[in-house]
């Protein structure tokens, strides 16, 4: 018997079979020939042609089908030009803890809610083709990501700008950079830097800043191919593919898409675990080499450990998932053969890069996660805020948070009860694959978040499956009716991806006071900020020596908030002409103490009144934004 | 051989020509480097390393494959490439498009199986 053969057989008794099946023989929607799928033959057809009858024609069109079509069709266009519209005049300036929440249009809003509207429209006419479903995804990320890129007038979010000045600094050193303090973590894990590195010095652009604002609409953009390949190998049901779509980036609220290593490192993730669902011999997808029973084919496992590699290269925590979610696949025997050797792969280049180029951060923090192995419970509740003194939207933020994270759990979990066939896709195996590191590591707190971030392709897949199940009748209103719930999940996303752009928004006046720091601010000079919101400052980082005064021990912010005057010229002090110190006061750092409460939002007025008038402080830079001032200790009187 | 074999092999070499002989940030050179980083050695390492017979089904999701699949290798191995030039101490951006510029070639030129694509294509058809 040909392996062909053999794989339909077991396909019959894999996810395809059964009473709540998502893509057996009998025609459904979504079963391949059947007019849900006009991209062809899946691998229930045999291989001289489909293994069933030739399906019936579609039924002809009645006025009501005719006009909900064109509904869908005009809605996409219509919910992209109210969108575009409603960000003609919106008013920045007017950001407080609700962020881009509260200065937003109507239209904005209504743009959303008609996409979204549009979308279910869309997914419940099986006659919908990929393009139009692809185009409401698109918009949606669009709608979603690239508002702030649209509206701001430079790149958001202080992380960002620290990762350009990584990039900078490493072009300077010709790869590793000496005395980088805090930022030596990037010396250890530098793929994502130098591969821009690359790229800037190839094209000779100046800075990636120019692209980099540009980062999260195309990262998520970009993150549709690999899911898609990793539902349609689950599924041939174009609603249930299309509807976990949407529920990904419905959900998918921490921001960890911007330009950073781990966005990168997502997309390779999610590639490597795509090629090794499709590859799975019960996939529903035509498998790239059918007469190969098990396993990869050797090209294509080259490929693949070359993506590990470059994961291994790039970021700390990425390995660490990509080993777990693998360890987890290598326990049902159907997925054994794939997870196994990629598994070994990862391990090995993950161990050989510890032990060599990352030998100096993992020695140095081998000690905080042998400590943190033994209080998984610390690990698991130091990703929820502290919501002591933030400011009240910031508390309904948080909860929106994680609510909208309770609830995707919840309802993958009753997916995974209630639709019984996805126990057998390893999708489940997928999304407890970062519980494992939830237990042995805070990751700064983030561990968390970013454990939400990695179990979310495969949970939203699980909650399309309980809400958009394939045997529906009439699945015009079916979908219609979760239309509320997959509202309500994009509405939450909002409240967790725009309600802190009060603080990752910045204005050209606040760049400007860091560039006109870091031009004069002579090596060895000290530049002290309230926290780390200004952009541009990190640039040579290793020149530098950096003091965020909020984040220091508590006795000293209570000396702070004391004395202001004080407490910064405890850190300052024995500042000279050839290395001075810089206090940088701005916009974004006072708009992060009211939303976060890190400090008492009056320091910063009150810093700013007692540096006026104190001995040794230069107002040397002023704009509407930010005000700078030159320290060097004055002689003793 | 396929057209797509020799363009493949010399691209690496123009945009290296376009990389050391136009001005920086010259709007030829940038789209000349980011369309090959981009593309060739992505796509260059797919043909070498997946028979021609898993290219050739017509499959939407094929489509989608070799296009994901172009850019993440093409990716991780500009990615490798300037990690080990970096981490040598030897890197410039010459020398990295010499590097990659070569990988491709001697991937797109590489001897592929022909035969195995029509054994199999009864098994995509349609």
């Amino acid at each position: 018997m040909s392996g062909y053969h053999r794989r339909a057989r077991t396909e019959a008794a894999g996810p395809g079979s059964g009473r709540d099946a998502p893509d057996g023989a009998t025609a459904r929607p979504g079963s391949p020939g059947s007019p849900e799928d006009p991209e062809g033959p899946g691998p229930g057809d045999g291989p001289h042609g489909p293994a069933r009858s030739d399906p019936a024609p579609p039924p002809a069109r009645t006025r009501a089908t005719t006009v909900r079509v064109w509904t869908a069709r005009l809605i996409l266009p219509l919910s992209v030009a109210l969108w575009l519209l409603s960000l003609r005049a919106v008013p920045l300036d007017r950001m407080r803890d609700l962020g881009l929440l509260q200065v937003l249009p109507p239209l904005f809003w209504t743009a959303a809610a008609l996409l979204t509207l549009g979308f279910c429209l869309a997914l419940g006419d099986r006659r919908t083709h990929s393009a139009w479903l692809t185009g409401y995804v698109l918009a949606l990320i669009a709608l979603i990501h690239a508002t702030p890129t649209l509206l701001y007038p430079t790149l958001r979010y202080s992380w960002a700008w620290k990762h350009l000045a990584v990039i900078d600094a490493m072009i300077r050193h010709g790869g590793e950079v000496p005395d980088a303090g805090k930022f030596s973590v990037y010396n250890d894990w530098p793929g994502f830097f130098q591969l821009h590195a690359l790229f800037l010095r190839t094209t000779g652009l100046d800075s990636a800043v120019g692209y980099a604002s540009w980062t999260p609409p195309f990262a998520n953009a970009l993150l549709l191919a690999p899911l898609l390949l990793l539902y349609r190998s689950v599924t041939r049901d174009r609603r249930m593919v299309w509807g976990a779509v949407w529920i990904f980036y419905s959900c998918s609220w921490v921001g960890q898409d911007y330009f950073a290593p781990q966005s990168f490192a997502f997309l390779l993730f999610l590639t490597v675990m795509a090629l090794l669902f499709r590859q799975l011999r019960s996939s529903a997808l035509p498998r790239p080499d059918p007469r190969r029973r098990d396993g990869w084919p050797p090209g294509l496992l080259v490929g693949v450990v070359l993506i590990v590699a470059a994961i291994v290269v790039s970021h700390p925590l990425t390995p660490l998932m990509l080993i777990s979610a693998l360890a987890l696949l290598s326990l049902p025997r159907r997925s054994r053969r794939l997870a196994v050797p990629v598994l070994i792969a990862a391990v090995v280049l993950t161990a050989v890069w510890d032990a060599t180029v990352a030998r100096s951060y993992i020695s140095v923090n081998i000690t905080n996660l042998i400590q943190s192995l033994t209080e998984p419970d610390k690990n698991v509740s130091s990703g929820l805020a502290a919501l002591g003194d933030a400011a009240p939207g910031q508390i309904l933020l948080s909860w929106v948070d994680r609510g909208l994270s309770a609830a995707v759990a919840v309802l993958a979990l009753a997916g995974l009860l209630a639709r019984r066939w996805t126990r057998r896709t390893g999708l489940p195996l997928l999304a407890a694959a970062p519980l494992p590191l939830l237990a042995v590591n805070a990751y700064g707190g983030e561990m968390l978040f970013r454990a939400y971030l990695f179990a979310l392709p495969a949970a939203a897949f699980l909650v399309a499956a309980l809400l958009l199940p394939p045997g529906a009748r009439r699945p015009v209103p079916y979908t219609l009716a979760v239309y509320p719930l997959i509202l309500a999940m994009t509405g939450a996303l909002f409240f967790g991806y725009y309600g802190k752009e009060a603080v990752n928004h910045y204005t050209l006046d606040e760049v400007a006071a860091a560039r006109y720091v870091v031009e004069h601010a002579p090596p060895g000079s000290t530049i002290v900020t309230l926290t780390a919101d200004v952009p541009d400052l990190d640039l040579d980082y290793e020149v530098h020596r950096r003091v965020q005064l909020a984040y220091q021990d508590p006795d000293d912010q209570r000396v702070l908030v004391r004395d202001p005057l004080e407490g910064v010229t405890g850190f300052v002090f024995g500042a000279t002409e050839e290395r001075p110190a810089y206090v940088v006061l701005s916009r974004a750092q006072d708009m992060n103490l009211y939303v976060t409460g890190a400090l008492p939002t009056e320091v910063s007025g009150r810093l700013r009144t007692a540096l006026d008038g104190a001995r040794g402080f230069t107002l040397v830079y002023e704009n509407d934004d930010a005000a700078v001032y030159r320290y060097v200790t004055p002689p003793p009187r | 051989m396929t057209p797509l074999r020799p363009v493949l092999a010399v691209s690496g070499w123009l945009a290296l020509l376009a990389s050391v002989t136009l001005p920086d940030a010259a709007p030829v050179r940038v789209a000349a480097v980011t369309a090959f980083l981009l593309v060739c050695p992505g796509h260059a390492a797919l043909l070498a390393l997946r028979p021609a017979r898993t290219r050739r089904s017509g499959h939407p999701a094929d489509r989608l494959e070799t296009a994901l699949l172009t850019l993440v290798l093409g990716l991780a191995l500009a990615t490798l490439v300037a990690v080990t030039l970096f981490l040598c101490g030897v890197f410039t951006a010459t020398r990295s498009l010499l590097v990659l510029a070569a990988l491709t070639s001697v991937l797109a030129l590489l001897p592929h199986r022909s035969g195995a694509r029509n054994r199999d294509s009864r098994v995509h058809a349609g």
